[in-house]
């Protein structure tokens, strides 16, 4: 009902097929998982439902005098080869940022949810107690964006994204803005879940998470939506409490999603669940380690904002079909701003009020359309440019010269500058008492001052090899492997001072250390060098 | 006599099929969650108001051999990117013991092989859907008999895609 996602069912499925005939749970440490107090469960976390229509409106004239969303419609060219530009409708909420300033604000309602478990004890997970983390997040305060050099502004998590998706559109004005109202905040509606329909889980770092069965809660919430107006966004909140089938972690986590009713659009109902999911609850990746507190609810209020009718036949935003990256050749057919990026690293961090929130990084429009060149800020594809890989440029010599895509970026050492230099190698670069306590530096083979160094992985944590060579004056890191296989990322493992860097294959970093021994090898890490996220590949019929 | 195959590239004016089901040609017989479609054979269907399907064509091929029997082909209608593919909510399944089949040149550029059921339904799961091709006609069996057909196969098939995510 409200992404219409394709080809989600059967990967899914088959992960929850493999959970549930085993006889204990599966003992993982890749992908995302739950750490649960018997050992992490694998999950699959998703932020939407399978496709089916909306409720049906009210038929009384209350209804239908009642103001509907404020969104506009228009169309953007979308360009195929075999088609030329192709005129789709998009409705969208706020005012059409080609017409110039506007501002628009809509009334906002949190609604928090409280689950009492049929587990022994009757734990509780009462969303009440997570409305001010919520009200005090950047989803509904103000902090400021940038993307690269251009201030996007100080403001809210979506319309800062509303912005920069139209940045670049003719007409656009920096005085355009849509926002969520201040919240109102709704009387707790407590839940008793019947045996069957969900399960309290306790967590390793302690505390709880829940699991509701999903049909239930869609039941639960469906009658709740006759309080609530077509011009208002209710926001379902729940604390750490997830949708799956019969309420069982196995076939955890639908983690937030947004609905509408069917048509008409011009007054259909539409509503966002999205849970604050507590530290410590995911873990196990990089997306695990991103679920955290308010990024389910930036994820949904970012596609809210950009297909706010998705259980309305004629107001589904529909794209040319496209490859969901990283998941499995899922596809998905509507313009859904965060099921691309759910996979990989895109979430970032804002802080407000004095307290750190993560939210997810966005695809824009032109991502879906093919546009080129993107009419979003910087050209760029995504809000935030978290997912474009940035290759490693070898200006000379030019036997080696060109651009080497296999590279992977280091969080804690970004490249938000150009950098050009020559390379030399140094060797492992583990400072001081960093293999063991008193265990001395490995000396460098070369001085890496004004340099862009080379070092090889191993042995100790990457981040204390870059922050070494950083205070001995290097310009730029490259990590090397010393195995094959692809350039992978690497988590923070101390240190304080970093200098842009990139982590390159064993074969690269041969082919470098190869050519330094005849002649000197210029590089560039540049963000201007920076790859769209990827967005290929065809989608199957069905 | 050749199967007919929905017009492609109907564009814009597509989206407009959304809403006016009824006029276009006969409704899928679709659950609700659009993860069961029965596809009969030579009728020009379109999906439930609403919904949408990726489009291309699924090239059935006899049991044991490399002969086409059918080909069912999801209709660009709604948004054309090319070769066959993009976006549609028209249906048909074409079968050779009825008609001719439409050449390889025009398989579309996401064509899939797949083998006929010895059945004669054959299932085909793509992107979340399983559709049924070579169900009978509700008019001529009975809504009964489909609903049975259905529950048969997607069992075997696929039995995890009840109530699932």
């Amino acid at each position: 009902m409200q992404s219409l996602r394709r080809g989600e069912t059967t990967g899914v499925l088959l992960g929850m097929t493999i959970l549930c005939c085993g006889a204990t749970f599966a003992q993982v440490t890749d992908g995302p998982t739950v750490n649960l107090i018997d050992g992490p469960v694998s999950v699959v976390p998703t932020f939407d439902l399978p496709i089916s229509p909306g409720p049906a409106q009210s038929l009384s004239s209350f209804a239908a005098l009642a103001p509907g969303l404020s969104f506009y419609t228009a169309s953007y060219p979308a360009i195929f080869p075999s088609f030329g530009a192709f005129p789709l409708p998009f409705n969208i909420v706020g005012t059409d940022p080609a017409l110039g300033a506007n501002t628009t604000t809509i009334p906002t309602v949190l609604v928090p949810l409280k689950f009492v478990f049929p587990n022994p004890g009757s734990p509780t997970l009462d969303g009440t107690n997570v409305v001010p983390a919520v009200q005090n997040s950047p989803i509904f305060l103000a902090a400021d964006y940038m993307a690269g050099s251009i201030d996007i502004g100080v403001t809210q998590f979506g319309d800062a994204l509303q912005r920069a998706e139209f940045w670049n559109l003719p007409g656009f004005s920096s005085n355009y803005h849509v926002l969520l109202g201040s919240p109102s905040i709704a009387p707790t509606l407590t839940v008793i879940i019947p045996a069957g329909k969900g399960n309290a889980f306790a967590l390793s770092g302690g505390g709880f998470m829940g699991v509701v069965d999903t049909i239930y809660f869609e039941q639960t919430l469906t009658p709740l939506l006759s309080g609530y107006l077509a011009n208002q966004l209710p926001i379902f909140l729940t604390d750490n409490v997830f949708l799956g089938t019969n309420g069982l972690v196995q076939n955890c986590c639908i983690i937030g999603y947004h609905a509408s009713q069917g048509p008409p659009i011009a007054t259909a109902k539409t509503w966002i669940y999205a849970a604050y999911a507590e530290p410590g609850t995911f873990s196990g990746s990089q997306v695990g380690v991103g679920i955290v507190d308010v990024e389910p609810l930036s994820h949904e209020v970012a596609e809210w904002l950009n297909d706010p009718f998705v259980g309305a036949s004629l107001g589904i935003n529909y794209i040319p079909p496209a490859v969901l990256p990283g998941q499995g050749g899922s596809c998905i057919i509507n313009f859904e701003t965060g099921d691309p990026l759910e996979s990989g690293p895109t979430t970032f961090t804002k802080v407000t009020n004095g307290t750190t929130y993560s939210l997810q990084d966005e695809v824009v429009l032109p991502w879906y359309l093919h546009s080129t060149p993107s009419f979003s800020v910087n050209g760029w594809y995504t809000f935030q440019n978290l997912s474009a890989a940035i290759p490693l440029v070898i200006n000379s010599p030019a036997n080696i010269a060109g651009s080497y895509t296999n590279a992977a970026k280091l969080a804690f050492a970004p490249i938000n500058t150009p950098v050009t230099g020559n390379v030399v190698y140094v060797g492992r670069g583990c400072p001081a008492n960093s293999i063991s306590p008193g265990s001395p530096a490995d000396p460098y083979l070369a001085n890496p001052s004004g340099q862009i160094v080379l070092i090889d992985r191993g042995a100790c944590a990457v981040s204390l090899k870059i922050d070494a060579a950083a205070n001995a004056g290097a310009i730029g890191v490259l990590i090397g492997l010393v195995a094959p296989g692809d350039a992978v990322s690497f988590s923070y493992g101390g240190g304080t001072n970093f200098v842009p860097s990139l982590v390159i294959t064993q074969d690269e970093s041969n082919i470098i250390k190869g050519a330094l021994m005849s002649s000197p090898v210029n590089a560039t890490l540049s963000p201007a060098n920076a790859l769209p996220v990827p967005h290929s590949g065809l989608c199957g019929p069905g | 006599m050749t199967c007919r195959f929905p017009l492609r590239a109907v564009g814009f004016a597509g989206l407009l099929l959304l809403t006016m089901p009824a006029l276009a040609a006969p409704i899928a017989s679709c659950n609700t969650t659009f993860t069961i479609c029965a596809i009969p054979e030579n009728i020009l269907l379109q999906l439930p108001s609403g919904f949408a399907a990726i489009a291309g064509d699924v090239i059935v091929d006899e049991p044991g051999g490399a002969v086409v029997s059918d080909v069912f082909r999801i209709s660009n209608n709604l948004i054309n990117t090319g070769g066959g593919t993009g976006l549609g909510n028209m249906l048909f399944l074409c079968s050779a013991d009825d008609a001719a089949l439409p050449p390889a040149s025009t398989y579309s550029a996401n064509a899939v092989f797949i083998t006929e059921d010895p059945s004669g339904v054959t299932p085909f799961l793509g992107n979340g859907t399983t559709y049924l091709l070579g169900a009978p006609e509700p008019g001529t069996f009975g809504l009964l008999s489909v609903v049975i057909a259905i529950a048969l196969l997607v069992r075997r098939q696929s039995r995890a895609l009840k109530g699932g995510l």
